[in-house]
Formats: C-alpha cells, structure tokens, sequence
C-alpha cells in the first residue's frame, strides 16, 4: 500500500508541502539565518539612516517584503512560519482525535444503531459548525476573562470542543462501515474460528478500515483548518489572547493579540484592518488554501493509489 | 445411537426487521451421524443457510437445543465455545468474500492454528504447505496472496483453511454455487475424496438438488423455515411424499433430451404451517412432516410413528 | 421467406480498455432457423452476453462490432440508425435480461409497464390497452390479473417479477425472443414455470428464441439446437440430441459430464481435469481452469469450425489434430 502511494505523484507532491511546511516552521531562525525575537518584534514606525520616521504599521509587502507586517508591526512572513506549526499541529491533533476516538466508540459496541444520532446528525447539519464552536469557544473565552485558566488548559478545553463537534458525524458514518465490515463472510469466518474480539478488530477491521481511515483523516484536516480559518475571523483564538493597548495616547484602541501564532489568530487580529490592510488577511487565507490544496492532493493520490490495487 | 456426532432439537432461530418477527428457522430437529453427509436444500428463504450457522453457533437460537458429542453446546458463550470451535469448521458460499484479501495464502491458512494457539511457527508452516498438496494447490501458492486465484482455486484455499484444525465435523454452505459449472465438478470431487480420506462428517447445504444428491448419504428437505421431509438419498429421489419434494424433484432440469417430457407435474406450494410440523416416520428410515399426508396410507408401525429424538 | 430469422456471420465485437484492446467475441457465426430455441451456451466471460447485446445494438459503451453481419429477417442491422434499431428493438426482437429487478421501473405500477412497448410502437388503440395488459398478465399465469395490474415491481416476488418481465416481452409479439439467462437468479421450481411460458409463446407464435444459459440441463429441456461458446469462440455445434449423444470437443464433454445427475447414479463427475484433451488440443495448457476463461495468446492460434459428420460443426486448432479427430 504505502508502496504505491510513493507512486501517485499527487500524494507524493502534498506530503512534501506540508512536510517542508513543517521543517521550516520549527527551523526557520536558523535556515534565514535570523533572530527569532528580533523578527517577530513589535515594530511601530519605521525610521531611515537619519532616524527620521519614513512610515508607520501596518506596512505593506512593498515596504516590508515579502509579505508586509500585520497591525502590530510584525512581520507576516515570519510569523507565518512560525505559525505553521502551531496550525498543522492543532488540525493534525483535532483530525487525529476525532478520528480515533470515534472508531473506539463505534467498536465498543459495534451492533449498536446509533438511529437517533443519524437524526441528530442530518438534522443538524444545516447548522454550520463554526457557529456551534464560536457558541462553545465564546462562552469558554469569557469564563477565561473572568478566571484566567492556564494557558495548557485552555488549549485542552478548546481542543476538546474542537474534537467534540466532529465526533457525531463521524460515529455514524463508522457504524455503518464497521457493520458492513463485520458481516463480510471472512470476518464471520474467522470468528467461527473462536477468535476474540479485539484480535479480529485488529487483524481484520482496521486493516479494511485503513485505506478509508487515511481519506477521513485528511478530510477531517480540511474540515478543521476551514473551522480555524472561521474561527480566526469571529476572533476565536486557539490559546486565547493578550489586550495591548494600541495606538497614541489621545486614542487608545484595545487589541486582543493572539498568544500562540497560529494562523487564524493573524486573521482574526487583522479583520478590522481589512481595508487598510487586506494582505494581512489575504496572506493567511491564501496560506490555508495552499495547505488544503495539498490535503486535497494526498486525498487524491490514495484514491488512485486504491482504485489501482481494486484493479489487480 | 451410539455413533451420534451432532444433534439439534426443535431449533429456532427468528430474525426482528421492519415488517416484524422473521422466523428464518423454526423446530427444527436433525441428528447427523459420525461419517455421513446430511445434505440440506431448499430455496430461497427456506433458512437452509440460517440453519448451518445456527448450528455452526454464529448465532444465537431463540429456541431449542445443539448438542454435539453429547455435551449441550447452546448456551455456551463464545470462551466455553473455543474448544468447539476446533471440531466444527465452515466452507462458506462465496470464495471471493469469504477470504481476506490482504493477507498471503500462508497466514490465511495459518490464521486457525494462531487463534487456536497450536503449534510452533514452524509446525504451522509445514501443516500450512502439506495441507495445499492435499487440495491439490502448487507448496509456491504459499506467498501468494488471493487476488491472484481463480475462483475454484479460492474455494480450494477456503477447503483448506477450513481443514487446518483437523474438524470433526464441516458445515459447507453452498460451496460451489459461485462457480463455474466445470470447475465445480473439480471442487466437489475435492470434497468427496477429503471426507473419505479424513473420515469427516458433513452438512451439506445447497439449493441444487443433483449436487445436494451427489454428495449427500441423506438429505432433509426445507420450506419456509420449516424440515419436511428427511430420507435417505435414493429413498426421496425415488419416492418423494411431500407435494413441495415432490415439486422441487420434478422441477430439475434433465440433463439428456432424449428424455424430454411433455407432462409437467404440476407445483406445488403449500401455505406455510402455523406452527412447525410434526415429521413422521413412514418406513426406510424416511421421515415427513405430518401435516401433508395422509397418515392411513402409510403403514406405520405404532411404536415408531413419531420421530422421538 | 428466409428459412432463419437471424443470421450472425463472422461477429468481432472488441473492448476497449484504456489504451489495450480486448476481443470479446471472435468471428462468431450462428444462425436461428424460425420456430426453434437455439441455446448459446457457455460460462462466464465466454462472449454469449455480449454476441446477444450486438445483435440489438445495446453493446457497453466501451464496446464495439469490428467486423461481421447480423442479419434479422433478411435485413442488416448493423447497417440501421438508431431511430431504426428502436423499430425493431421490443418490436420485432424482444430481449428478457438476467435481472428481473433492475429492469423493471419500480415507480411504475406493472400493468402500466407491460404495454409501454405496445404505447411506444403504436400498436393498438389506446383505450384497449388495459384489456391486453390484463390479457396479458393472465396468459403469464396470474390468476387475478386485475389485481397485479395495479401493484409496483417492489411488491412482487422475483418469479413474478420475471414474468411480468416476460408478458413485457410477448406484448408486442416479436418474431425473436432472446432470453439471456433468464432463469439464472431464480429457484428451480419457479425457472420451469418461466422456461415453460417461454416455450409455450415460441409454439403459440410461432416466434423463435436465441437462449443464453450456462446450464445444460436447461438446454436439454428446452433448446433444438446448441452453440457451445469458449473464450469468445464457438467451439461446437450441433442439434441437441447430437451434442448431448456425441460430444467432440473436450470442454463440451465436460460441461456435460460435470453435471451431477440424480437419475443416472454417477459414482463420480467427470471434471475439466478427466479429460486428456485426447484428440484436439496441442497441450493441456488450455483447460486449467485458470487459463481458459482469461484472455490468453491460445485464443489467437487459427482454428476453425469443421464439419467433422452431417450438421455437427467442432473448432480444432491446427491442421493435423483435425485428420486424427476425423479419423
């Protein structure tokens, strides 16, 4: 199988994106060759060799290249980089946990119907999920102003609601599959056997699974860097947010400031400026759509990669 | 008898779907006999298949009783079954379903040995090759996975797994009937031959009345959920009672046009019975349901007109 | 009157798949006599399927007639347009398919289906449609035609699907029926009855039937005379009181001797492997069973059907084999 993935160029073409994505995201200081606090320092006014201020933030991407600064004064490329990995690791946990926590859902009752939850589920689907996680994150936000939990923790919970409103749909399409999966003759065969349970799930049902499990998986991806990239524009920071204070003393504007540097926090910290500033947002955006792009090739690859082997 | 292997008393099995309670099994009673193929047919929805898994214990009967080897297996639950497991093996109908497609030829045949724990690696191997040769594959079918089998050389894996742990007793549910016509002559000839070699006992299930006839000792006849007839072979090919045997029999298609015949018996589908009949033994070791004849036609001896298993 | 009503000569149907080409049928040449079945059988991947698909122009869309003529009542229908084949599909040949369940509209109720064709054709006047549906359905065997006319296929069980299948294909009386596997997904008691009715319109009719089956048993039953179809070939032909007699070709032999019979008390069936290829083939190779559905380069070698006695036509595959089969 894995095999015949390093066949499909599509998959081969994704994975390196987002494995290079990765690479540089942790290594980036030392590759450019840059200080680290230095680059992603606040930056107001910039000044030219006489110490005379020859602009002020946001700067565009013609005075800072390559992408321009954000409302803050720091520089977007940077940022991005660093940001990645926050970004790919958040998604890769969320899809992963959503994942696996429904398979072990579905599996500890495999014969259950789940009838009212296919009800549940189709009903609220007109629902988009970003509203159901801004209700949840909103109302987890203000209980953090009110009593500020620890950073760890709030990531933990905001995680958590993340997974959660994944798992539903998700239980549903593997109770159908698995049940269809444990009515094939050989897994009936293998448990007249006197196979047990967990040995059969293993040897059998994950296996047939795999092939679906690694489509689900990217889909999920997709899914949630489409929740982060909504979330950021509500102002919905993974992490939550630091107010500074901003602008001169005769008009102070409050600006919450996202603490980890994922990507939709950029957004999120520049939609007001959409106007003065739209790369600050369009760079961002245009950085999910590249990565979804590249989950959407892998998902490719291993379809063709299946189909050729349905093929033999 | 002492040669009993395998006796099932007043078996139901029922499934629950939308239009309500399906009684796909209902009272059956059966002894099947150490040695002997008891050949099962019947059509669709007869509960032929629903039978053999009844009795395999890949379900659970509502009602009823399986003993095998004189110790009651029905309410067992699957550890206590583990030892049974061993003795009654199943040749499933599909060759291309009931294999795994991922795994290699060797650890599908190995795959009982491990869940049953038996063996070293290297006994398995070598009980694994030897058991190829006897189903008349090449040892080299040993890596190879099953993509690469025609589907009578499949069902011949399938045979063979089925051998590995040694059985006492083989369920094959309709074990040709995805295959071709020439292949299957090869698959049943197969399964005559391991039966006499391993001294095996049989259930044969199919929905063909020549190959149920060409490999069965006796054969019990199903409709609608229900056993009516049961006879040695050549009894109830030679004089069927039942009208819907009698019907099934006629319906075959003779393989020689000089025998065509103009005359049709005609069919004969009776209701189905409210409750399961009572079989009734009328001579020849040839038993049929009591509700369809007319038991003053049969000279019956009193003490063995009811079949009291 | 042309003496057959259809006359295949030399049919090459192919496919293409991707960038390979795949010769399904291969120069088949069979001919219906009027009034007669005439059985094409053979097993899966044979071409049988696909040689009764040409003849109505219903080919997959990845398939092709090559070369050759199908002539029907004397007239070539690999010449006619569409507009023209759909005058004579149902028309003049009707075919009656495998499943009964995928060729009915299950949102139309039967007695509507059935006289679909008589509608499309023009047939009869429209306000007697519903006493033929009703005729119809009663000539099919149900005794409350009244009744069926108005329930949906999902309501019926699969014989009865098929033979309201079959009233469909009797609506417009055609001159040829081909039933391709008709009985093939139903129980026995059931595929006499639907055999049965089919017999009884080619005799009330005097219509004729290409019957596509695996089963000789069928063929013994019903058919005058018999196509045996291998690997896109027909590899023997003759009427079927002479094939089942005097078989010459091994795979013919074996399709018949592996048939279990109840009656003759056979200790053990002959399989493909019994038979030594005694006199037509160069090596065994051809019929291990893994060789001889698949497309293999065997096929290409050249052979040709050989009259070996009167109206008995064998395929041998080169020259010196023949006399020593002859002889």
């Amino acid at each position: 199988m894995i095999l015949k993935l390093v066949k499909q160029p599509q998959f081969v073409i994704g994975f390196l994106f987002i494995l290079s994505l990765l690479f540089l995201s942790f290594y980036w200081p030392s590759l450019f060759n840059v200080n680290k606090a230095e680059s992603l320092k606040l930056m107001e006014f910039m000044y030219d060799e006489n110490g005379a201020i020859t602009g002020s933030i946001p700067f565009s991407p013609s005075e800072v290249p390559p992408f321009g600064t954000d409302v803050t004064g720091r520089q977007l490329f940077y940022q991005i980089l660093d940001g990645a990995k926050y970004t790919l690791i958040i998604t890769f946990g969320v899809a992963f946990f959503r994942i696996f926590l429904s398979v072990v859902i579905t599996l500890i009752n495999p014969k259950a119907n789940y009838s009212f939850l296919n009800d549940l589920v189709s009903a609220t689907l007109t629902i988009p999920t970003t509203i159901l996680a801004y209700i949840f994150m909103t109302s987890l936000m203000m209980k953090n102003t009110i009593e500020p939990m620890g950073l760890t923790k709030l990531i933990i919970i905001q995680g958590l609601i993340l997974v959660g409103i994944g798992i539903p749909p998700l239980i549903s399409t593997f109770s159908g599959e698995i049940k269809s999966i444990l009515n094939l003759d050989y897994i009936k065969n293998t448990f007249a056997l006197g196979a047990k349970k967990p040995y059969v799930y293993y040897r059998h049902v994950l296996p047939e699974l795999s092939t679906r499990l690694i489509l689900l998986f990217a889909q999920q991806m997709i899914q949630v860097l489409i929740l982060l990239a909504h979330l950021g524009v509500l102002s919905i920071f993974i992490g939550g947010a630091q107010t500074l204070m901003l602008g001169d003393i005769f008009n102070l504007t409050p600006k919450d400031i996202p603490l980890a540097g994922e990507w939709s926090g950029i957004i999120g910290m520049s939609f007001t400026k959409l106007q003065t500033a739209p790369w600050a947002i369009l760079i961002p955006l245009s950085c999910f759509a590249v990565t979804i792009f590249a989950l959407n090739l892998i998902i490719q690859g291993v379809q063709h990669g299946v189909e050729e082997t349905r093929k033999l | 008898m002492d040669n009993l292997l395998l006796k099932a008393q007043n078996l139901s099995k029922y499934f629950t779907d939308s239009s309500g309670i399906q009684k796909a099994v209902d009272g059956v009673s059966l002894n099947i006999y150490k040695g002997e193929t008891l050949g099962v047919v019947g059509e669709s929805g007869s509960g032929k298949t629903t039978l053999g898994r009844t009795i395999m214990r890949l379900y659970k009967p509502e009602h009823g009783q399986i003993w095998f080897e004189e110790k009651e297996i029905t309410r067992l639950n699957e550890g206590k079954l583990r030892p049974y497991r061993k003795d009654i093996q199943m040749i499933f109908q599909n060759p291309y379903e009931s294999l795994s497609p991922r795994m290699t030829v060797g650890e599908i045949l190995e795959e009982p040995l491990y869940i049953q724990k038996i063996g070293t690696k290297k006994e398995r191997t070598d009980k694994a090759l030897s058991m190829l040769e006897k189903v008349g594959l090449p040892r080299t079918s040993y890596n190879k996975r099953i993509h690469e089998f025609s589907g009578g050389q499949r069902q011949r894996i399938g045979i063979a797994r089925a051998l590995m742990l040694d059985p006492k007793f083989i369920i094959a549910d309709e074990p040709v009937s995805a295959l071709d016509v020439s292949v299957q002559a090869q698959v049943l000839n197969l399964l005559k031959d391991l039966q006499t070699e391993l001294d095996l006992t049989c259930l044969f299930i199919s929905h063909d009345l020549g190959v149920v006839h060409y490999m069965s000792d006796r054969v019990a006849v199903m409709y609608l959920g229900h056993l009516i007839e049961l006879a040695p072979k050549d009894e109830l090919y030679r004089n069927p009672i039942h009208p819907y045997t009698k019907s099934l029999l006629s319906s075959i298609p003779i393989a020689d046009p000089e025998r065509r015949n103009a005359y049709r018996e005609p069919i004969i589908l009776p209701e189905k019975p409210l409750y399961p009949p009572q079989l009734i033994h009328v001579g020849n070791e040839h038993y049929v349901s009591a509700n369809m004849i007319n038991i003053k036609e049969f000279e019956i001896n009193k003490d063995e007109k009811l079949m009291r298993i | 009157m042309n003496q057959h009503i259809l006359e295949i000569e030399k049919l090459k149907v192919s496919f293409k798949k991707k960038s390979e080409q795949h010769i399904a049928v291969n120069e088949v040449s069979l001919q219906v006599e009027r009034g007669q079945t005439v059985a094409l059988i053979g097993e899966s991947g044979s071409g049988k399927s696909i040689t009764s698909l040409s003849v109505l122009n219903l080919l997959p869309v990845n398939g092709f007639v090559e070369s050759g003529s199908i002539r029907f009542d004397g007239k070539e229908l690999l010449t006619y347009s569409d507009k023209e084949m759909r005058k004579i599909r149902g028309n003049e040949i009707s075919m009656i398919f495998q499943d009964a369940i995928a060729s009915l509209n299950p949102g139309m109720k039967v007695g509507i289906q059935i006289t679909e064709g008589l509608r499309y054709h023009n047939l009869i006047p429209k306000p007697d449609l519903k006493s033929e549906a009703l005729q119809l359905l009663e000539q099919v065997g149900f005794n409350n035609p009244a009744h069926v006319y108005h329930q949906y296929p999902e309501q019926l069980s699969g014989g009865m699907k098929q033979r309201i299948l079959i009233a469909m294909a009797m609506s417009c009386k055609p001159k040829l029926i081909i039933a391709d596997e008709p009985t093939t997904s139903l129980d026995v008691t059931i595929q006499r009855q639907v055999l049965d009715l089919i017999d009884q319109y080619k005799t009330d009719l005097s219509a004729s039937v290409l019957l596509i089956t695996h089963d000789f048993g069928v063929v013994a039953e019903y058919a005058d005379w018999v196509y045996v179809m291998l690997g896109g070939h027909i590899v023997e032909s003759a009427d079927v009181y002479t094939i089942f007699k005097n078989p010459m070709h091994p795979y013919t032999k074996a399709l018949i001797g592996s048939i279990p019979n109840p009656s003759s008390g056979q200790e053990r069936l002959k399989s493909i492997q019994d038979y030594p290829l005694e006199s037509v083939s160069n090596d065994g190779r051809r019929f291990a069973p893994d060789t001889y559905t698949k497309e293999s380069s065997f096929f290409d070698t050249p052979s040709s059907l050989i009259e070996v006695e009167p109206l008995h036509y064998v395929r041998f595959y080169d020259e010196e084999r023949k006399v020593t089969a002859i002889g």
